[in-house]
């Protein structure tokens, strides 16, 4: 019975947002066709259950999230992907008509040959840098995304994934310093100083994790900051250490640790 | 109040503020679609952050002649949740994870019949194809019109209808199973 006119009909029917006259016509067309008027209204009480179907409220977090990225998108000056593409390709140099583009891309075609006859394949070269360059930002827009999170463990895998040296740069040096020094999570702060380690030949991370002693208050990243500056060999963190053994509610233990520790790197 | 085109068009001009009125008039329909499709409340946050984070990463290539800004907004958010539905496969356990948020959320005895129905409308619908759940969704759901669905999921009218017209015979027949068994 179900021929496409049929189909089409009870579709149109089901959707409503008919002009006047027109529902009243497909019924009539459906009964003429055949169709059962039970079965119709059968139709018709399972489409009004599917609307009764309930969705939960999408959490505050979700927002927070969403106002975090637009503030940080804002204060980056986050370029579009395809304004990106068109800096970066000279193919798409604005006021150029296509007659002009052309001879711009024959010449370059034929310098291109020249100089890959002569060296080395360039154009293939800066293709590649174009695609990595695009594969990058990809990879830090995911990463700031998954560190926005409200679960824990997407940030965790935010932040081994930061660990891939084709997503590290400035914004995710920043971020992970942010999470080592205010997330929530301590097993996210020592994730995240676990992946600073790794970096600490860069000064700028060296930098942050000293200055990040004073913030933490957790003895477990107290104690892992102190087993990372030892292994650095970095003297600065002597100060800082040295502040928080004055506070006489430290843990005995860790003030031992840290005690120890202030002897090594003096 | 300005219209989505006009919206879209001040944030690809760089006026990127504008993008949380889009946010707010469209968070919750997205979330619906990606909870709908999903059943997973948290893949469902984290899909509708997706889908925002691509419009400001691809502004410059919307066109408001292409279609409507809804179009687009849904055209991304498909393809958004096809890459995490590959990624993650978070969909193996949708019933599953569905059947503890409506129990949890539903904890008086008057609500039980209201509950087994709900339960039995979702088993009905994971009957169905994901095309036919998307597109039954983005119809019921998200009050999308048929062009517009065709355009989202790029086919004809006609086959949007079809598909409508086979969605609901088959959840016609699964439901009507369903509940003779219950």
């Amino acid at each position: 019975m179900s021929d496409k006119k049929t189909e089409r009909l009870v579709s149109e029917l089901l959707k409503g947002r008919l002009p006047s006259g027109k529902e009243a016509r497909i019924k009539a067309s459906l009964k003429k066709k055949g169709m059962n008027p039970g079965r119709l209204a059968e139709y018709e009480k399972l489409w009004d259950a599917l609307a009764e179907e309930r969705v939960p409220e999408p959490s505050e977090a979700m927002s927070v999230r969403f106002r975090q990225a637009l503030d940080e998108a804002k204060k980056t000056g986050w370029r579009s992907e395809t304004e990106g593409a068109a800096a970066r390709n000279p193919f798409r140099r604005p006021g150029l008509g296509p007659a002009p583009r052309w001879a711009f891309g024959f010449s370059l075609v034929v310098i291109g040959w020249f100089v890959g006859y002569q060296l080395t394949p360039r154009p293939e070269r800066s293709r590649l840098e174009a695609l990595n360059a695009e594969m990058r930002d990809m990879k830090t827009a995911i990463f700031l995304t998954k560190m926005e999170s409200a679960s824990a463990s997407e940030r965790m895998s935010a932040v081994h994934y930061a660990e891939d040296a084709a997503a590290w740069d400035d914004t995710v040096r920043e971020a992970l310093v942010r999470a080592l020094n205010s997330d929530a999570n301590a097993n996210v702060r020592l994730t995240a100083l676990e992946t600073l380690t790794r970096r600490s030949n860069d000064p700028r991370v060296r930098e942050a994790l000293v200055q990040s002693i004073e913030r933490q208050e957790s003895p477990l990243l107290v104690l892992a900051l102190a087993d990372v500056m030892l292994a650095l060999d970095e003297k600065r963190a002597a100060e800082p250490f040295r502040k928080m053994i004055a506070d006489p509610a430290l843990y005995f233990s860790v003030r031992q640790r840290l005690e120890e520790t202030i002897r090594k790197l003096t | 109040m300005p219209s989505d085109n006009e919206l879209m068009a001040a944030v690809k001009n760089g006026d990127l503020e504008k993008l949380a009125d889009l946010y707010e008039k469209y968070n919750r329909p997205l979330f619906a679609f990606f909870y709908k499709m999903t059943s997973d409340p948290q893949a469902s946050e984290d899909l509708v952050q997706v889908v925002f984070c691509k419009i400001l990463a691809y502004r410059d290539r919307y066109r408001d002649k292409d279609g409507t800004f809804a179009v687009w907004l849904f055209q991304i958010a498909r393809n958004a949740r096809i890459d995490h539905y590959h990624k993650e496969k978070f969909l193996k356990n949708a019933s599953d994870v569905d059947e503890l948020e409506i129990k949890s959320d539903s904890d008086t005895a008057g609500d039980y019949e209201r509950r087994e129905k709900a339960l039995r409308m979702r088993e009905a619908l994971n009957g169905l194809t994901e095309v036919q759940r998307e597109t039954l969704i983005l119809s019921r759901f998200n009050g999308l019109s048929y062009e517009e669905i065709a355009a989202i999921m790029n086919c004809r009218v006609g086959t949007i209808k079809a598909r409508v017209f086979r969605a609901m015979e088959t959840l016609r027949e699964s439901f009507r199973a369903l509940e003779k068994s219950a």
